[in-house]
């Protein structure tokens, strides 16, 4: 699975990096992009300092869920990715979807980027979300996520964040950087450096104008970490030591999934503990495990009857023939497979098969957006007009849909064998 | 835009397309007859399992369990398909008081004492958790914050599934 991950070229959001894209010489383009000087200067710090590094591979490449950036290779011409990579929203597996929709585990394998800047998609998000909560004084993280998790609600300030990531892009030389790799540290922690770095280049880049209030904020942080790479903030008081600092670092990214956990359980939002959080997933989690046995017990004993049903239908030879018309119909072949399941169609009694007339069963908003219900309703409808009479329009697009469906199934199989 | 109203069509999208016509052909290639109950259900089950795994591609979880599924499968060949991906868990639900009250109770009095107990506690639910979800023990999970993020897409496809089935079960 890492493999191929590694492999992909970059994938639909690299139409971004498509615009600056020049394999070898990054500084150029980059600099030519007009991007603020703050940037390129982090750039070629970056670059000097992380000359060095190897190809690192984020942490989860392997898994979707925590950021489109899978990998980097030493190649300063990242940065331009970030700007645009900023625009997919939230945190963890929210990022994998592209534009189809599906989690796209890797597709923005940063081919050229420079192991610093990578993941900035997840490290600003997570930033980002950081910033709702109410951990001021750690300007580092909550600024960082400003720029690429905008789009998402759940960053809060940005403005006033963004001081300390800028100021340490525009004084790259001076601001101690964390050298994390040079600790030994394990490659995520790198990465959690590099994005750190990433994102202030791009906080750099869109906030070169509150520099001046970086300089004044940033001086009145705490201690400055006399390290490379991550430029993490002290906070006031605690220890400068980079296993602490990336300690803090990793414990942040997890109070983020804690976070988004936390939205996506019901009833949680007034929890606050991480035990009790923990213990509220394992109950809904559960809850919902349960409710698909049952769900699917109850599948099973109705599935003989839509069977018999369907086998009554299908036979007749009538449909034989209106087969053929359904395929007239021009049905797409990407609303066929909708089509199949309206739930009107399926025969769980005889009575079950409407007149052309009847109306489209509404089905729960949850299960369908309107999207795919006008799908259904416009298979519908095409359906009963085109035969005029319930049964034989709906056994007849019931089943092209299953043969559509079949196919998509072949599909989805053949793909799965061609990624294992 | 919420990212999860974009993957919601597109697995609801799969997973019916996948389910139905699976559904359709375990009537047809079982006979009548009154032994293929069981199996019905198992291969119900089954489906419906897979069905979550191929329309949700791309997480961990979701390669874990079509690799469970496809592994029981070959073991269970003759002797019918498997049982929900679960089953070998149900032990341990018993193991875990995963009572509301009871923990919110402990974590109270371990606040008041000391970070380490809660750090257990929180350990302890990670523990279970991981049995939960698919490949939860497996080396794709082992970070705490991987697991977190798979737990929000396991989660988020769970949910969609219980609608899905629902809706098909509805007009039935």
């Amino acid at each position: 699975m890492a493999s191929e991950n590694n492999d992909d070229d970059m994938g639909l959001a690299m139409s971004s990096i498509s615009m600056f894209n020049k394999p070898s010489n990054t500084s150029d383009p980059f600099f030519s992009s007009g991007w603020d000087p703050i940037v390129s200067q982090s750039e070629s710090l970056a670059g000097s300092s992380m000359a060095s590094h190897h190809h690192l591979v984020m942490e989860n490449h392997g898994i979707c869920g925590t950021s489109h950036v899978s990998q980097y290779q030493p190649d300063p011409s990242f940065v331009e990715l970030v700007p645009k990579l900023s625009s997919f929203d939230g945190g963890n597996f929210f990022q994998m979807v592209g534009p189809l929709g599906l989690p796209q585990c890797n597709q923005i394998a940063n081919n050229r980027c420079p192991p610093n800047y990578a993941l900035y998609v997840e490290g600003g998000n997570e930033r980002g979300l950081t910033n709702a909560l109410p951990s001021l004084d750690e300007h580092r993280i909550s600024e960082e996520g400003l720029v690429g998790s905008s789009p998402n609600g759940m960053i809060r300030k940005r403005a006033p964040e963004s001081d300390s990531p800028l100021r340490s892009c525009k004084n790259g030389d001076e601001e101690p950087r964390m050298d994390l790799s040079s600790e030994g540290c394990d490659g995520r922690k790198e990465q959690d450096g590099k994005k750190q770095k990433i994102e202030q280049n791009t906080g750099g880049n869109s906030r070169g104008k509150q520099a001046a209030k970086q300089d004044k904020d940033g001086s009145q942080s705490g201690e400055a970490p006399k390290e490379n790479y991550i430029h993490v903030r002290a906070r006031r008081g605690q220890a400068t030591n980079s296993h602490s600092l990336a300690e803090r670092v990793r414990r942040e990214k997890i109070s983020e999934r804690m976070r988004l956990l936390q939205e996506l359980v019901p009833g949680c939002n007034k929890i606050t503990g991480k035990a009790v959080m923990l213990d509220e997933i394992i109950n809904y989690v559960q809850s919902l495990q349960q409710q698909v046995e049952f769900l699917s017990m109850k599948l099973a004993t109705v599935n003989p009857e839509l069977n018999l049903e369907l086998d009554r239908i299908l036979s007749k030879d009538i449909l034989h023939t209106r087969s053929g018309s359904a395929a007239a119909l021009g049905f797409g072949p990407g609303t066929n497979s909708s089509h199949a399941f309206s739930p009107g169609i399926f025969p769980g009694t005889t009575s079950g098969i409407p007149n052309a007339n009847v109306q489209f069963p509404p089905l729960p908003q949850t299960v369908l957006d309107n999207e795919l219900q006008n799908l259904f309703q416009m298979g519908f409808y095409s359906g009963s007009t085109m035969d005029g009479f319930g049964p034989n329009g709906l056994s007849s697009l019931f089943r092209r849909s299953i043969k559509t469906g079949d196919v998509m199934r072949k599909k989805l199989h053949k793909k799965k064998e061609e990624e294992a | 835009m919420d990212p999860r109203k974009i993957m919601q069509p597109s697995f609801t999208a799969k997973y019916v397309s996948y389910l139905v016509p699976a559904l359709t052909n375990i009537g047809k290639q079982a006979s009548p007859s009154v032994g293929r109950c069981i199996d019905a259900e198992k291969i119900v089950r089954y489906e419906i399992d897979m069905a979550l795994a191929l329309s949700a591609e791309g997480f961990a979880w979701s390669h874990a369990l079509e690799h469970k599924l496809r592994l029981n499968v070959d073991n269970h060949n003759h002797a019918g398909k498997s049982q929900s991906y679960l089953a070998h868990d149900d032990d341990h639900r018993n193991t875990m008081p995963v009572n509301h009250e009871p923990a919110a109770k402990k974590l109270k009095v371990d606040r008041t004492r000391s970070e380490p107990e809660a750090a257990e506690e929180e350990e302890e639910r990670l523990t279970y958790l991981r049995k939960l979800i698919p490949g939860g023990s497996g080396e794709m999970m082992v970070d705490d914050e991987t697991l977190l993020s798979e737990l929000g897409s396991y989660v988020s496809c769970l949910e969609l599934q219980v609608n899905v089935l629902r809706s098909m079960l509805q007009f039935n």
